[in-house]
This record gives C-alpha cells, structure tokens and sequence, in this order.
C-alpha cells in the first residue's frame, strides 16, 4: 500500500469504484499504520488495523488507553497532526479518504462521516452559541441562509432530547450541562445525515447517571440518520447492549473480533478474558475477587517481538515472545482471536487466567494455604 | 487452579513474583533531580547559555585579577583609542582602558543582580507562601498591599527612592531594587500555593494528620521550587536590566565606581564616532540577560516536562 | 455591566488612595526638598531657606503635609493650613520648587506622554499578535524559530540602549541623506503652536516615529511569547479539532475558531504592558529630549521637588488603573464566559 501523510497540500487521489461485490460496506479500513515521531523514536500508534463496518451496523472498539483505538479512527478522519506517518487504506461509501487534501476532506468530513469526541465541555467553542455551532455545520456542507439554518437547529436540538430548544439554541456552552452539551455535539454529528458516525469515547468524561442519557441521544441520532456506528470505549459495560459488533485492540493491533455475543460469552484471548474478568459481576459470588490484569501497556517505541500481551500474559510460552500470533478465524467461523493458544481458551472463565487481585505477600501465603486446605 | 496457566507455576507464596514480573519496569530507575539534569542537557540552547554566563561571570570576577587595567583614569593610557592588542575594548576620552571598565561594569552589574534577585526571590516567596496556604484576611491583606504598590510602575518606585537617597554603592542600589523587586515573585508563588493547595494530595496529607508545616514543608515547597528557580533566573534579568537604566538616567552606581549602564551613558552619542565605546557595554548586557532568558527556558521545560510540546 | 463599572470605579478610589500614601511617605521619608538649597554656592540666606520651607509645608508633620497635598482643606484647630495652592481633590497640584506652576506643567506634557504612550502599546500588541500567531500557526519552523529567538534578543535589550542607537542611527542617516527624513530631537517642531490641525497632526506624528519603534520593539516581545503559547493551545483544543470534523476548510477554521478565541486572554496583559510603556517612555523621552511627563519626573527626582514627584506619581498611578478596567471590560465583551452582574 502506499504511503500517505495527511498533508493538505498532496494531490486529490482519484476516488476509487465502489468496491463492486458489496455496496454496503460503508467504512472499510485495511492494513491501516499510524507512526508519530519522537525525540525518543517512532510510537507506531497502530500497527497494521483492519475493519469493516456495514449499513445499519454498530461497531465497538473496546482497548486501553494507548491501544490506538482512537487514532485509527482520528486518521480515517484526517485529523491527525501533519507529522503522523500513515499508510494502509480507509475508504468511506467506497471513497478512499487517506492523502485527500484539505478541500476534499473538508466536504466529506460532518457529511458523509461525522465524529464525535470525549469531553463536551472542550469539544464546543466557548465563545459562539450552541445554536451557531450547529447551523455552522449544516452550512458546510449545504447553501442555505442563515435563517435555514437556524431553524434546522432548533430542530436538531429538539430531535436529541433538550427541551426548549427555541431558547436554548442561543445559549453559550458553559450554560448547558455536561449531558446536555453531549447531546448538541450529536445533534452536530447528525446536522448533515452522515452515512458513518464515530463516538470516541462518549461518556467517559460524564457521570455514570448521565451516560444513559448520552447513549440514548447516540441511539436516536442513529434512528433518525440511518448511520452506522463506530463507538470507541474502554468500558465494556458500555458495549454491551448498544453494538453489534466488537473489535478488541491491544497495543496498536486488533486482537479479537467477533459478535459481542462471541465476544462476551466465549472470548479466545487472554486479554479479552482478563477485560472481563475485572468487571465487577451482579451475579458472582459474593466473596468472590476480581482478578484485573497486572502490569501496564507496554511502550509503543521500539515494541519487542513477540505478542505484546506476553509480558501480562499468564499463559504466555516461549513462542509467545518470539511470534506475534496473526488474527485468525476461530471454530471457523467470522469470529477471530489473536493467540497461539486460542484452542486452548475454549469455555475460559476470567478466575480461570488471573490471580485474585493483591500483592500483599502474607496475604496470598494465607489464601495459597486456604486453597491447600481446600 | 486449573491448568491454563503458565506450566512452570510459581509456587504459591510467590504470588508476589509473578507480579513483579508482569510489573517489571522497562526504563532505569532515576532520581527526580538526575531526571531534571538529563532533561535540562538535552536543551543545547540552554547549556550554550549556561557556559556563556558562566564565562561572563568568570570575566568580570577573574577577569580584574588577570587583567593588567583596572577601571580608573591613568595618565599613561592613550585617550580615544580605538580596540587593539593592547587595549582589546579600547580607551576613552578621559584615559580608561576599556576592557578594565567593561569588567567593573559587569561585576557591579551582575552583583546587584544576584543580591536583588535573591533578596526578591525569599521575600517574595515567603509572603505569597503565607498568603496563598492561609487565604482569608491574612491573605486579603497581604496580597491589596502587592496589588496596591503594582498599581505604580517599578522604575517610577525605584528612581523615587534611589533619586532621593543618592546612595552611590552598588549594594544601596541592589537593596532599593530589592525593596520592590519582590512585588512579582509574590505574587506567582501565592498563585502556585493556591493551585496547589486544592490539589488531592493535600487533602490526603490532612487525612493523614499531618501538621501544618509538615505539609508546607514536604509538600508545598517541594512543588514550587522548580517555579521560584526559573523565576529567580527572570529576576536576575529584570533586576540587571533596571539597574542599568537607573545608572544610565545617573540615580545608580556613581562615579568613578562604573556600571554598563552608566558606561552606556557616557557613550550614547559617540555611536557612529567611537562605537567601541558604545557597543561593548550594551553587547554586554544583552548577552547576560539572553543567556539568563535562555538558562530559565531550558530550567522551565527540563522542570516541566509537559511545557515543551512533541518536537516534529 | 454599568454598574460593575461604577463599583469598579469606586473601588479604584481607595487602592488609589493607599498607593498616594505609600508614595508620599517613600517621597517624605527618601529625600529632603531643601537639601539642594542648602547645598548652594554662594550660600543662600537663611531667611531665604526659612520662608521656602513654609511655602513647601516642610515645617509640619509628615500626616499633616499629607493631609494638606490630598484635599488643602483647613480644619478648625488650624490643622491643614495653607496657601490655597495645594489640595490634589480640588484639582491642585501644590507648591514645585522651581517655582512654576505643576498643574500647568502637567497640563501641557500630558497630551505630549499621552500619545506617545498609547500609539506605542498599540503598535507593540499589534505587532505581538502577528508575530505570535505566525509562530504559533509554524510552530518549530525556521520563521518560528528566527522570531522567537528575535523576541528573546528584544527581551534582553535596554531600553535606553536600543533608543540611543534608533536615534543615533536616526541623524546618521540624515547625515548620510543631507536632507532631514527622521525627526531625533523634541516632541514637536519650533513654531507648533501655530500650525493649523493637520499640519499639528503631521508633525507630531513624524516626532513619533523614531521613539514609537524604540518602544514597541521593547515592548512586544513579552506579549508575543504569551500569544504564541495561547495560540498553540488554542491549537490543538478539542473545539479546533471539532470545526475541522464538521467539514470546515482550514483556513475557515483558523480565521473563526483558532484566531477569535486566541485574541481574548492577551487583552489581560494591556494593564502590565501600560505601567511597561510608561516606564519606557520615562527613558525614551530624556533620550530624544521631549518635553513630556517622562523628563518632568527625572527633573523632578532631581530637583528632590516633592510634589511633583507625587503628581506624576498620582498621574501614572490613575492610568494604570483605568487600563486594567478597560482591559477587565473589553475582557467581559470578548469572553462569554464572563459576565459580571
């Protein structure tokens, strides 16, 4: 693939054909490579991602911080900082978007996908109303008056849930609360009927009680638009219930991807299994721990070989440190893992992997005497 | 336990161990000051600046022990020359050796520097320390007598007290400027304990019963040091830039001590007609106050790392 | 918001106040008005010294002569008596010991600082936006490295010695050209007072060149710094980032989003960059020999003539004050955030 920087001034690409065996794909990345370059060396950010996204669909992208979960969707929209160093492919409705210049990103950019980001209080200028920052997005892409625009609006605010949105659309950021800024930059997402929406993180930055709010408002937007979905989160409790699809990524790569049924009921990596693992559960056992995973992401600069995970990893072998495993089909099916030892992860509980959580040394002599006695 | 994991277990009481490997730390272990050192050589600006005021420095403390001119008239000495092997900065109309005058300059110049720079800096420290960790009317009082005395510029105080005084030594000047110069460290070090005081660890350290000082001690200082010192290095600065004014306007160092500034006043109109006269003492401190500039930048980014944004 | 600018008002009243009394007594405290007097050769008569000390209120106490300077009002009990010449609430300045009169001196030399000093913060925050805004917009390119690393140098230079060298280069180059291009001396050219408005206007004007570029190049530098930092948050904000995804064109982009809201936080610097300017029109002005407020208040030093020490003193103090409440004020209109009730 060839190599592209998001330099406004490179060539227009000749936009592709439409990929003719299947029309529905609405958002397809292959082999995409993200690097930034430091003082300290290249963080390759994303390593090589590849994901499809159909009409309809809503897809989840559930890693850590660091896993480049953001920045793959940040460089499918262009906005990534002129240094980042971007190969690989994305094609928006059958449109190849990276290396497009200023000018053609700009009129698919709010039109044919729209991204919303993490903090609603910093997402929205402070110094023009709400109601100006979302006529602003439906006259980017569309020559109406100002009075059009205004009206549409009002109507938007008034499609995602605020109430008086007559008198609300003069309003300044600082005014509304977090929920309700949530909601007016959806209503911006929406302004423009895109056929992609990209939630990066949405309720991470609000209170537990609001989020429903703001999922709600994301389910509505989707009605009325007919968009699919991208949401990006590290809270599977989040992804449950509101995707259809998940891709799990660790340290730049997908890891595992699969239905979130698959994904929930019957993980194949260890990291999956480790993420569910440290959601606390209604239905467990009283007395019974959470086991997290122990240790921390490992640098993106100068990555060893092997499987990132292996250092965390409980299953991990010497194969492990040597041979990234590439993501394979599991049990056949649409359903892949990245792991030498899927095969043996069939019917895997979180307890099964990792320790009950604590470093305490006398502690776990005591519970390491307790499970003899047992 | 079932079988998935790892086959060669740890035993059971090494829990622990299987931690600490999953735990291990990648970079080497270093100490909070060998982190700042690191950051601050890797700023080339900064070190280029370090050595040239150090160099500055050794010539205007050394510089009159090698040198075989001091800063006085001597008949012997041709008058207007000018710069050569023997009189590398030239001489004057009245008979001085430039460069012995350079020197005196500078080290007059440079010592009322550090004196009011460190005279400010504790001051200033101090009293915004106390304002901003006590608030209420403590607080009030003490800060609407900063804003109060910032209400006049800091020249318009100095000369009225140095112009009134006629004081002639370096320090009477070091010490007048001092006498205002604390009005601004004050302030930014109260806006620091302000910040810092709301931060969690604070609060943490009260739930842990610690006292007062204690935590004015371990944990306030600790975190504005690193802003007093790139500060102090602006006041240097300031303070050097002040006195040279004061000196040039004739309230500041007298006759026949020197100063730059008071060398720059005799010379302003020989620019074009003998611009030895008026080119060494401004180059002089312009370099002393760019390095100082450059030496708190780097301080500032290798203290706080966040400041210097990724580099392309 | 007329009535926080009334209370703000108010307010000021007092701070000024406390700053006449800190003066006066650095005033009373640093240096004795008739010391020169004494000092004189042929030595004056005593009776001389005697009656001048009365007429500068040298005989009473510090309170009382502080007292006499701020409202000149005579208390029955004889406290405050004076001449009728002093009492800065009626609009009198006091007794000068040159003997002419420091209303009409102020008066006169106030219009001559006055523009100097506003045409030169002007030009400088003009010229520290520009250049903050290019650095920041190039952040880590050649031109962003060569301002500021120019800034730096601007940052390290006296006033007084860049000054010399403008002027001097001024009547070099006169000299050079034969023909008088740049004015290096005066305020104002013999023969003022008789022009009609637009000829006043040119010739002030061409006065003003040669030390509003001393100024401004002295004065830019620091806010130049504080816009690039401002301008690069602004940057890489969220909001910024979030025009872009709308589909906005770049330069849409920075015009309306990066440029608006970067402009709005280096208006809190107008008060500081006022006491700076003033504090470098005081040099500039004793540089390029103006008749203005600057070279009153050296005199005046000098001289050890206490009340016009104090009436520059009072004159800088209120301009200063009422910068900071335009800058609060123009702050209030920029930034939504802020609405004082």
């Amino acid at each position: 693939m060839t190599s592209h920087t998001s330099d406004p001034t490179a060539p227009t690409m000749v936009p592709e054909q439409v990929r003719p065996d299947d029309p529905e794909v609405l958002l397809e990345v292959e082999d995409l490579t993200v690097g930034f370059p430091t003082e300290d060396g290249l963080v390759q950010a994303v390593r090589g991602v590849s994901y499809q996204l159909r009409r309809g669909e809503a897809l989840g992208i559930v890693g850590e911080s660091g896993s480049g979960k953001s920045v793959s969707t940040l460089a499918v929209m262009g906005l990534l900082p002129k240094s980042a160093r971007i190969s690989g492919s994305a094609k928006v409705a059958g449109v190849e978007v990276l290396g497009l210049n200023d000018a053609r990103m700009s009129q698919i950019r709010g039109n044919k996908i729209a991204m919303i980001f993490q903090d609603p209080l910093t997402s929205l200028n402070p110094v023009f109303t709400v109601g100006f920052q979302i006529a602003e997005a439906v006259q980017a892409h569309n020559d109406v008056s100002d009075e059009e625009a205004h009206k549409r609006a009002v109507e938007l605010l008034d499609l995602v849930g605020i109430p008086f949105p007559e008198q609300r659309v003069h309003s300044y950021p600082h005014e509304l609360s977090g929920g309700m800024r949530q909601r007016v930059v959806i209503a911006i997402a929406m302004a423009n009927n895109p056929d992609v929406i990209i939630a990066d993180e949405p309720t991470t930055a609000l209170d537990v009680t609001v989020q429903a709010q703001v999922l709600e408002g994301l389910e509505l937007a989707r009605k009325e638009t007919g968009a699919a979905m991208v949401l990006i989160t590290h809270d599977l409790g989040v992804i449950a219930g509101h995707v259809d699809r998940v891709v799990v990524m660790y340290a730049g790569k997908l890891v595992e991807s699969g239905t979130v049924d698959e994904i929930f009921y019957t993980p194949r990596m260890p990291y999956t299994i480790g993420l569910l693992g440290s959601l606390p559960r209604m239905d467990a056992a009283r007395e019974a721990r959470l086991s997290p995973i122990l240790g921390t992401p490992p640098s993106l600069v100068n990555l060893p070989p092997g499987c990132p995970f292996a250092p965390r990893c409980p299953m991990a072998e010497q194969i492990c440190r040597e041979e990234e495993p590439a993501l394979l089909p599991v049990d056949g099916g649409p359903h892949t893992a990245a792991c030498h030892f899927t095969e043996r992860l069939r019917g895997a509980k979180p307890g099964d992997l990792f320790r009950a959580s604590y470093l305490d040394t006398q502690a776990v002599e005591a519970v390491a005497e307790l499970e003899d006695q047992s | 336990m079932s079988d998935l994991a790892r086959t060669a277990t740890p035993p059971p009481g090494t829990g622990a161990a299987a931690a600490y490997d999953a735990e291990a730390i990648t970079t080497k272990e270093r100490t909070q000051l060998q982190l700042v050192l690191i950051r601050f050589l890797r700023h080339r600006v900064a070190v280029i600046s370090l050595i040239g005021f150090l160099l500055i420095v050794a010539f205007a403390f050394l510089g009159p022990e090698l040198w075989k001119y001091d800063h006085l008239i001597h008949r012997e000495i041709p008058a207007d020359q000018p710069p050569s092997w023997g009189h590398p900065f030239g001489t004057t109309r009245a008979g001085h050796d430039y460069m012995g005058q350079i020197m005196r300059g500078t080290q007059q110049t440079l010592k009322v520097g550090f004196v009011v720079a460190i005279m400010s800096t504790v001051i200033g420290a101090v009293w915004g320390a106390i304002a901003g960790f006590y608030r209420g009317w403590l607080d009030s009082v003490m800060m609407r007598f900063v804003d109060v005395l910032f209400v006049i510029p800091q020249l318009v105080l100095v000369l009225v007290l140095a112009g009134m005084t006629r004081g002639t030594t370096w320090l009477h000047v070091a010490l007048i400027l001092g006498a205002f110069g604390w009005l601004q460290p004050a302030r930014l070090v109260r806006s620091v304990v302000l910040s810092l005081r709301e931060q969690e660890f604070i609060e943490a350290a009260k739930a842990l019963g610690a006292s007062d000082a204690r935590i004015i001690g371990r944990h306030l200082i600790p975190n504005t040091v690193g802003i007093i010192i790139v500060n102090f290095t602006l006041v240097i600065a300031v303070a050097v830039l002040v006195e040279a004014a004061l000196s040039f306007l004739g309230f500041g160092i007298q006759l026949p001590d020197t100063s730059l500034g008071l060398l720059i006043q005799s010379a302003q109109d020989a620019v074009f007609t003998r611009p030895w006269l008026f080119y060494f003492p401004g180059v002089f401190i312009i370099l002393i106050c760019l390095t100082i500039n450059f030496i708190g930048d780097g301080l500032g980014d290798a203290l706080d790392p966040k400041r210097a944004t990724v580099r392309r | 918001m007329l009535v926080y600018t009334l209370r703000r008002l108010l307010a000021m009243i007092p701070v000024l106040i406390a700053a006449t009394i800190l003066t006066f007594l650095l005033v009373d405290l640093a240096g004795d008005p008739i010391a020169p007097l004494r000092l004189r050769v042929p030595p004056v008569p005593e009776s001389t010294i005697q009656a001048t000390i009365e007429r500068l209120y040298q005989d009473r106490s510090t309170p009382e002569r502080y007292w006499i300077w701020l409202t000149g009002v005579e208390l029955p009990g004889g406290f405050g008596a004076n001449n009728g010449d002093v009492g800065v609430l009626q609009g009198k300045w006091g007794p000068s010991t040159s003997g002419a009169d420091i209303g009409s001196e102020i008066g006169q030399r106030f219009i001559v600082t006055l523009r100097l000093v506003l045409v030169a913060t002007l030009l400088s925050f003009i010229l520290a936006i520009i250049t903050g805004v290019v650095s920041a917009v190039r952040q880590y390119s050649i031109t962003d490295h060569s301002l500021t690393f120019v800034g730096f140098l601007a940052l390290a230079m006296p006033i007084f010695w860049l000054a010399a060298l403008i002027k001097e280069t001024g009547v070099w180059i006169n000299l050079q050209l034969n023909t008088r291009i740049f004015f290096t001396f005066g305020a104002t050219s013999p023969g003022y007072e008789r022009m009609n408005f637009l000829e006043k206007v040119v010739d002030a004007g061409s006065h003003l060149i040669l030390p509003t570029i001393a100024l401004m190049l002295n004065g830019y530098a620091a806010i130049s710094r504080f816009q690039r930092a401002t301008m690069l948050e602004v940057l890489n904000s969220d909001y910024v980032r979030l025009a872009r995804a709308k589909g906005l064109r770049n330069r849409v982009v920075m015009r309306r989003h990066a440029l608006r809201t970067a402009l709005i936080p280096v208006v809190t610097l107008m008060a500081l960059t006022i006491s700076a300017v003033l504090t470098g029109a005081v040099i500039t002005e004793t540089i390029f020999g103006w008749r203005g407020l600057g070279t009153y208040f050296v005199d005046s030093v000098a001289r050890i003539d206490a009340f016009a020490v104090l009436a520059f003193v009072l004159v800088s103090g209120v301009l200063v004050v009422v910068a900071n409440l335009v800058a609060d004020l123009l702050y209030a209109v920029l930034d939504p955030r802020i609405r004082y009730e």
